[in-house]
């Protein structure tokens, strides 16, 4: 064997990969995911409201007489608050309007209670 | 103790050096190999975590988008139902009907206002009462609101 072979010999572990000095073992990765789910806000809904009785009078040139009779003999006061055909009609699509309104809000807020508080099953912690 | 011997031993010793190099780069490499084998594990369930979010996210879209459509429906009902009332009072002279018959404009009106206020209480979240439950045409629950009454129905009927 001459300085030939211990150079191959010695250059050996080079090629092959085995020349290990300062190899650094890999680290095992971890993992951590933790869902927290929000404190649902659980507000309590408004009770639905409850219509009041309201009877129109209508008067014309023709009962009015009559019409103010009448109030005096129930004994209320003999005034009336008037309103012409037209702000009648008015009045009825106002209040129509207000309606869609308080209806379209209450379903957004019952959608949105929907998709972000999900009602689940074991969920009933309230007796 | 010749040359040949010394050299010989040196050989020796690289040739030990090199089988123990070997062994301990395998053992380390299996070690490693370990590791790679836990992260890739890792890694997978990582992918597979986000595939799941992927998946509640295009259900969370899709959920999304059909209450947009419920509610886009809703508000046409609903629009219907005023329209409905202003095409009322254009087809009808009120004022003059009121003039001519008050007793019969001052019954419709009250009625209408009585249809109205449970319109309202529909609205805000009232319960059907067992009339407006069984009810099978719009005339028979509520000519105001029926798009409140039940939703299923379509207030050009």
């Amino acid at each position: 064997m001459n300085a030939r072979h211990l150079l191959i010999l010695l250059t050996l572990p080079l090629i092959s990969g085995c020349f290990s000095f300062g190899f650094k073992k890999p680290e095992p990765i971890e993992i951590k995911t933790k869902a927290e789910e929000r404190v649902r806000l659980n507000l309590a809904e408004p009770a639905p409201l409850t219509g009041r009785e309201l009877k129109w009078v209508l008067i014309t040139r023709e009962n009015a007489d009559k019409v103010f009779k009448e109030l005096e003999e129930k004994g209320v006061d003999v005034v009336l608050f008037g309103l012409t055909d037209q702000g009648y009609e008015q009045l009825a699509l106002t209040m129509a309007e207000l309606r869609n309104y308080i209806a379209t809000q209450r379903s957004i807020i019952i959608k949105y209670k929907e998709y972000y508080e999900p009602k689940k099953p074991e969920a009933n912690l309230t007796k | 103790m010749g040359i040949g011997t010394i050299v010989k031993s040196i050989v020796a010793l690289i040739f030990l050096a090199v089988i123990a190099g070997g062994i301990y780069y395998i053992s380390n490499m299996q070690a490693s190999l370990a590791v790679l084998e836990m992260n890739n594990k890792q890694l997978e369930d990582g992918i597979k975590k986000q595939q799941e979010l992927i998946e509640q996210q295009k259900a969370d879209i899709q959920d999304v988008q059909k209450k947009n459509g419920e509610l886009a429906q809703q508000n046409d009902k609903q629009r219907k139902d005023v329209e409905n009332l202003s095409s009322k009072f254009h087809k009808k002279d009120i004022g003059q009907l009121a003039t001519e018959k008050p007793e019969l404009m001052e019954r419709l009106v009250n009625r209408g206002t009585e249809n109205a206020l449970r319109c309202l209480e529909l609205a805000s979240g009232a319960p059907l009462n067992e009339k407006e439950k069984n009810a099978k045409t719009p005339t028979e629950a509520n000519r105001e609101c029926p798009a409140l009454i039940n939703p299923s129905y379509s207030s050009s009927n």
